[in-house]
C-alpha cells in the first residue's frame, strides 16, 4: 500500500476511536455510570473534563460512547452494503428492464432527505443500538447501490468478462468472481465513508433527542444535555463534540484515500 | 484431407433494434450482419477479411453465441447452436472457444495467470482435484512456451505477446475443436505478431483445430487461412481459397481492398484504387449491392437486386451482378 | 557536417523521463537531418522512442530533460534551435512552422466545438484574420481534402464525423498556417485500410502542391515503402539504420532491420502458408537495457564477448546508417 499522509492520520483517529471503544474499561479512569454529589464540577486532576449534571466523569463517558457510536457506525455500513451492494451488482450487470426498475427505485429513495427519513423512522419505531443501525443503514443503502452500480458498468465491458462468459460462466459466476472483487477498491472507499456518515448522522439524531436512551453514554446527547451548561463548563459538549469530530474525520480520510 | 463440414452458417442475421422517442420506438435497425452463410471443415482455417462495420466481429461473437442471432442456422457437428439451452450451450462452450484482440482487456488483472486458465475448467467442472487442474494448466503453458514461473505471475507483470499467449491458452484449456480468433495479433508489434501467428499454426496442426481467423490484415491470413471470406457491411462479397482470391480476386471491393494494401517493397509502387467516400453506417446500407456507392464499376441495377453468391470456380463465390469485372 | 539546405537539423537528441528509480532514457543521441519537400519516415515498434522525438521537436514532451538540439530553418529565414525557445516562443513554432498529427484524431479535437469553430482558431491565431477570412480559408482547405459538403462539415461537431473525416479535419487545421514541416505520428493505424489509402495519397499529393517536408512516424514497413523517399529505423531509443527507402529495403545491413522485414506476412508470398520467420523475445523494458548492443539478445548474428560488451557506435557510410558492429561481415557474408 503506498503511503499517504491521509492515510496514516485517519488510521490514527480511528486508532485512537477503536481503543477507547474495545478497553473503555481500562483507559476510562472512572465509571461512567457512576452519578457522585460533585456535579458540575470544573476540570481538576481527578475528572480531567469535570463532571456533568449527576455527578459523571465527562471523559468517562466519553470515551465508553466511542464503543455506542462505533456499534452504530460499523452496524449501518454493514446494512446498506448488504442491501446496496446485491442490488448494484445485479442491476448493473442484469440491465435491462432490472436495471431501470431498480435505478428508478434508488433514484427515489436517493431524493428523500436521509436525516429526516431517519428521523421519522426513529421516531416511530423507538430509539435503540440494533434500530438506529438498522435505520442509518436503510436510509444509506441507496448511494451505495448506485456507486457500486456504476462501477459494475464500467467493469462489465472488460473483455474478461465476455472471455468468462465464453467458458460457460453463468452470471452468478461472473459477479463472484470477476465483478466484485473488482469493485473492492471503490467498495472499501464507499464502507469507510459510511462509517463515517452513520457515526454523524446518529450523533445528530441523539442531539436531536432520538438517540440511545440514558444512562448510556452517547455522544450525542451529551452534547445536547451539555447545551444548558455552556456557560459552567464547555468541555461538557466540546469533549463528546471533538470525539465525533475526531472518529469522523478517520473514518472519512481512510475511505478517502483508497481513491 | 477432405473432411466433413464442422460448422454450417445458414443466413445468420443480427440486427440490431434503434429507438427514439420518450417511450421508445423501433425506428430502424443496424444490420451489423445481414444474411452471411458459409461452411468451415474440421482443421480448416477461414480467414474472415473485412474492415469496420463489416460485421467479422460480431459474426464470431455470434457464432459463439455470445451474442444472440437475430436470425438463422448455426450448425456445429450437427446440432444447431441457436437452439440450444442453457445446459446445453454451456456444454457447446467445451468445443467452441475465443482468442480475444485486446490482450490488456481479456485478463482479469486480479487474477494469476494460473486462475485465469483453469478458470475454464473451474466453470466446466472438469479437473475438479486441484493439483491436478495446476498440471493441466503448466501443460498449456508449455504448449504457447510459456514456463512455469508465469503460474503465480500476475497480467500486468506480462509484455503483450505474453498475455495473448496466456489468451491462447485459456481458449485451449477445455480442449475445443473450433477457435474464433478475433484479431489475435492486432495490438501487438510488429516482430511479436510472427511469433504469435506461428504459435497459432502450429497449434492448429498439433491440435486438429478448426479456426475462424478475423482480421483486417490480409497479409497474414495468407499465411494461415486456407480459404477467406471477405465482407463488407454484413455481407459476404467473396469466399474462396486464399491463393485465388489474392491473385485473382472477382469482386470488386476486394480488388480494391488488396490494392489499398501498402507492400512494404517500395519498388513495387502500383497504381492504386483509391475508394471514394466512405464506409456508409451499417443503420441505413444502400440498396440492392451494399458495396455499390463506393464501386467503380457499378451500374444502375446494381442498386436493383442484392447480389447473391455465385460459383466462380472450385469453391469459389463472389456476390456482384457483373462478371466481367474486375 | 549540417547539409546546407536541411530545413532541420537535429543533434544528439536525448529525452529523459523520470522513471521509479531512475531516469529512463526514451531517445538517445539521436542525430538527423531533413531537406524541405522530403518524405522521411521515422520507423519502430512499440517503445522505441520515436513518438517522443515527434513531442520533442514541438516541445510537447512536458516534464522530461531534454538534451541536445533542433536547429529549424523559419519560413522567414532565420535559423534557430527550438531547443532553446521557451514555451511562449514555442507556442509560435507550433502550427506556423511546425505543425502535428496524431493517430486519434478523437482525442486531438475538442468535443465541444465545431469543426469550423478549431479550424478558424487555428487560423486567427497565427495570422490574426478576420472571421470571415478564416472561414474561406477553412473551407477552401476541407475542399482540397476532398471533403464533400465543406459547409456541413464545418458545423459539424468531432463525434458527427467518421474516422476518415476527423483524420482529415485535423489535417486541415495542421495545414491551415501553411507549416514547412509536418510530423505526422501514426495517422493512418487507426483508420481503415481503404480510408489509409485515401489520406496517404493525399499527404503526397499535400505535399507536392505545399512543399513541406513530412516525418512520419509509424510502425507500418507498408506504409513507409508507399509514402516515404529515406526512412530511419528506431529500436530502444536509438536510430540503428537510415538510408534511402529503397536500398533500406533491399539492402537492409542491421540485423534487426532485416529481421523486422523478413517477420513481415507478405501478400504475394513465395508459397501458400509460409511459415513467417519470427524475432525470438520481445523489445526490452527502456528502464533495463541489455549491455552492449540493445538489440543482441534477440539478434542471430550476435557474436558473445563483442555485442554484449560493446556499444555499437553509428557508421555512415554516404547517407547511410548503420548501428552494428559486425555489419560489414554479415553484408560480406553473402546476405542479399
Amino acid at each position: 500500500m503506498v503511503v499517504k499522509p491521509r492515510r496514516i492520520i485517519g488510521f490514527a483517529l480511528v486508532a485512537c476511536a477503536l481503543s477507547c471503544a474495545l478497553l473503555a474499561n481500562v483507559i476510562a479512569p472512572h465509571d461512567p455510570l457512576r452519578s457522585s454529589v460533585a456535579f458540575l464540577s470544573p476540570p481538576s486532576a481527578m475528572h480531567w473534563f469535570g463532571t456533568d449534571e449527576l455527578g459523571r466523569d465527562v471523559l468517562s463517558r466519553v470515551v465508553h460512547g466511542a464503543r455506542t457510536s462505533l456499534l452504530i457506525g460499523f452496524g449501518a455500513a454493514l446494512v446498506a452494503m448488504t442491501i446496496g451492494a446485491p442490488v448494484g451488482l445485479i442491476a448493473g450487470y442484469a440491465g435491462g428492464k432490472l436495471d431501470t426498475i431498480a435505478v428508478m427505485l434508488v433514484d427515489l429513495f436517493v431524493s428523500l432527505p436521509g436525516l429526516v427519513l431517519a428521523l421519522v423512522i426513529t421516531a416511530m419505531v423507538g430509539p435503540s443500538l440494533v434500530n438506529l443501525a438498522l435505520v442509518l443503514g436503510f436510509v444509506m443503502w441507496p448511494s451505495v447501490s448506485r456507486l457500486i452500480r456504476g462501477q459494475v458498468l464500467a467493469i462489465r465491458e472488460h473483455t474478461f468478462v465476455e472471455a468468462a462468459r465464453a467458458a460457460g460462466g453463468t452470471p452468478a459466476w461472473i459477479i463472484a468472481h470477476h465483478i466484485w472483487p473488482n469493485t473492492m477498491r471503490v467498495t472499501a472507499a464507499q464502507f469507510s465513508v459510511s462509517v463515517s456518515l452513520a457515526i454523524f448522522t446518529s450523533a445528530s439524531l441523539s442531539f436531536l433527542g432520538l438517540g440511545i436512551p440514558p444512562p448510556t453514554p452517547d455522544w450525542g446527547g451529551m452534547v445536547r444535555a451539555g447545551y444548558d451548561f455552556l456557560a459552567i463548563n464547555p468541555l461538557l459538549s466540546l469533549g463528546p463534540g471533538a470525539a465525533v469530530t475526531i472518529t469522523v474525520l478517520g473514518f472519512y480520510l481512510i475511505g478517502s484515500s483508497i481513491e | 484431407m477432405s473432411d466433413a463440414a464442422i460448422l454450417e452458417v445458414d443466413n445468420l442475421r443480427k440486427w440490431y433494434e434503434i429507438r427514439r422517442g420518450v417511450i421508445p420506438r423501433v425506428v430502424g435497425n443496424v444490420r451489423a450482419v445481414d444474411d452471411v452463410s458459409f461452411v468451415i471443415k474440421a482443421r480448416e482455417v477461414l480467414g474472415l477479411a473485412g474492415e469496420s462495420g463489416s460485421g467479422k466481429t460480431t459474426i464470431g461473437r455470434a457464432l459463439l453465441r455470445l451474442v444472440q442471432p437475430t436470425s438463422g442456422r448455426i450448425i456445429f457437428s450437427g446440432t444447431d447452436v441457436t437452439a440450444l439451452d442453457r445446459s446445453a450451450l454451456r456444454r457447446f462452450r467445451r468445443k467452441a472457444q475465443i482468442i480475444f484482440q485486446d490482450p490488456y482487456s481479456s485478463l482479469d488483472p486480479r487474477l494469476t495467470i494460473e486462475e485465469i486458465v483453469a478458470e475454464p475448467l473451474r466453470v466446466q467442472g472438469m479437473e475438479p482435484i486441484r493439483s491436478r487442474r495446476r498440471e493441466r494448466v503448466a501443460a498449456l503453458l508449455s504448449r504457447v512456451s510459456l514456463s512455469t514461473d508465469y503460474l503465480e505471475r500476475r497480467p500486468r507483470e506480462l509484455s503483450g505477446g505474453q498475455r495473448q499467449r496466456v489468451g491462447i491458452a485459456r481458449a485451449l484449456a477445455v480442449g475445443p475443436e473450433f477457435i474464433v480468433a478475433d484479431e489475435p495479433v492486432a495490438s501487438l508489434d510488429v516482430s511479436i505478431q510472427a511469433q504469435i501467428v506461428n504459435l497459432m499454426e502450429e497449434l492448429k496442426e498439433t491440435l486438429g483445430l478448426a479456426l475462424l481467423f478475423i482480421s483486417h490484415d490480409i497479409a497474414i491470413m495468407r499465411h494461415i487461412a486456407d480459404r477467406i471470406a471477405i465482407v463488407y457491411l454484413g455481407k459476404i462479397m467473396e469466399i474462396g481459397p486464399v491463393r485465388q482470391i489474392v491473385e485473382a480476386p472477382r469482386h470488386p471491393y476486394t480488388e480494391a481492398l488488396l490494392s489499398a494494401v501498402p507492400h512494404p517493397d517500395p519498388r513495387q509502387r502500383r497504381q492504386r484504387i483509391v475508394l471514394g467516400g466512405d464506409i456508409p453506417s451499417p443503420a441505413s446500407p444502400p440498396s440492392g449491392c451494399v458495396f455499390r456507392t463506393r464501386c467503380r464499376y457499378a451500374i444502375p441495377a446494381c442498386a436493383q437486386t442484392v447480389p447473391q453468391l455465385e460459383a466462380v470456380g472450385a469453391d469459389h463465390y463472389k456476390a456482384c451482378i457483373r462478371n466481367d469485372v474486375p | 557536417m549540417s547539409k546546407a539546405n536541411s530545413l532541420l537539423e537535429v543533434r544528439d537528441l536525448t529525452v529523459r523521463f523520470p522513471g521509479r528509480a531512475a531516469p529512463i532514457t526514451a531517445v538517445k543521441d539521436v542525430s538527423f537531418d531533413l531537406a524541405p519537400g522530403e518524405t522521411v519516415a521515422l520507423v519502430g515498434e512499440s517503445g522505441c522512442g520515436k513518438s517522443t522525438i515527434g513531442l520533442a521537436i514541438m516541445g510537447l514532451t512536458g516534464a522530461t530533460q531534454v538534451a541536445g538540439s533542433m536547429k529549424l530553418s523559419f519560413k522567414n529565414g532565420e535559423r534557430r534551435n527550438l531547443a532553446e525557445l521557451s514555451d511562449r516562443a514555442m507556442q509560435q513554432v507550433r502550427g506556423n512552422e511546425v505543425a502535428m498529427i496524431f493517430q486519434e484524431p478523437m482525442s486531438s479535437l475538442n468535443p465541444v466545438h465545431t469543426v469550423g469553430w478549431q479550424i478558424r482558431e487555428a487560423i486567427t491565431r497565427h495570422q490574426g484574420s478576420t472571421r470571415a477570412l478564416a472561414d474561406d480559408t477553412a473551407l477552401r482547405l476541407l475542399s482540397q481534402l476532398g471533403i464533400p459538403d465543406a459547409g456541413r462539415c464545418m458545423r459539424s461537431y468531432p463525434h458527427q464525423l467518421s474516422g476518415g473525416m476527423r483524420q482529415r479535419v485535423m489535417i486541415a487545421i495542421a495545414l491551415s498556417c501553411r507549416p514547412s514541416l509536418l510530423i505526422a505520428d501514426e495517422p493512418t493505424t487507426a483508420l481503415d485500410v481503404t480510408v489509409q489509402a485515401q489520406i496517404l495519397e493525399l499527404l503526397k499529393s499535400l505535399q507536392a502542391e505545399t512543399g513541406m517536408a513530412i516525418l512520419f512516424i509509424t510502425h507500418n514497413l507498408g506504409v513507409v515503402a508507399e509514402i516515404a523517399q529515406r526512412t530511419m529505423v528506431m529500436y530502444a531509443g536509438q536510430i540503428v539504420e537510415a538510408g534511402a527507402v529503397d536500398e533500406v529495403f533491399h539492402g537492409p545491413r542491421m540485423p534487426y532491420t532485416r529481421a523486422l522485414l523478413d517477420s513481415l506476412p507478405q501478400l504475394n508470398s513465395r508459397g501458400d502458408r509460409a511459415k513467417l520467420s519470427a524475432i525470438p523475445g520481445q523489445v526490452p523494458n527502456p528502464a533495463a537495457l541489455p549491455p552492449g548492443c540493445a538489440f543482441h539478445p534477440r539478434c542471430r548474428y550476435a557474436l558473445h564477448g563483442l555485442c554484449d560488451r560493446q556499444q555499437p557506435v553509428l557508421e555512415t557510410s554516404v547517407d547511410r546508417i548503420v548501428r552494428c558492429l559486425r555489419w560489414k561481415e554479415i553484408a560480406m557474408a553473402g546476405a542479399p
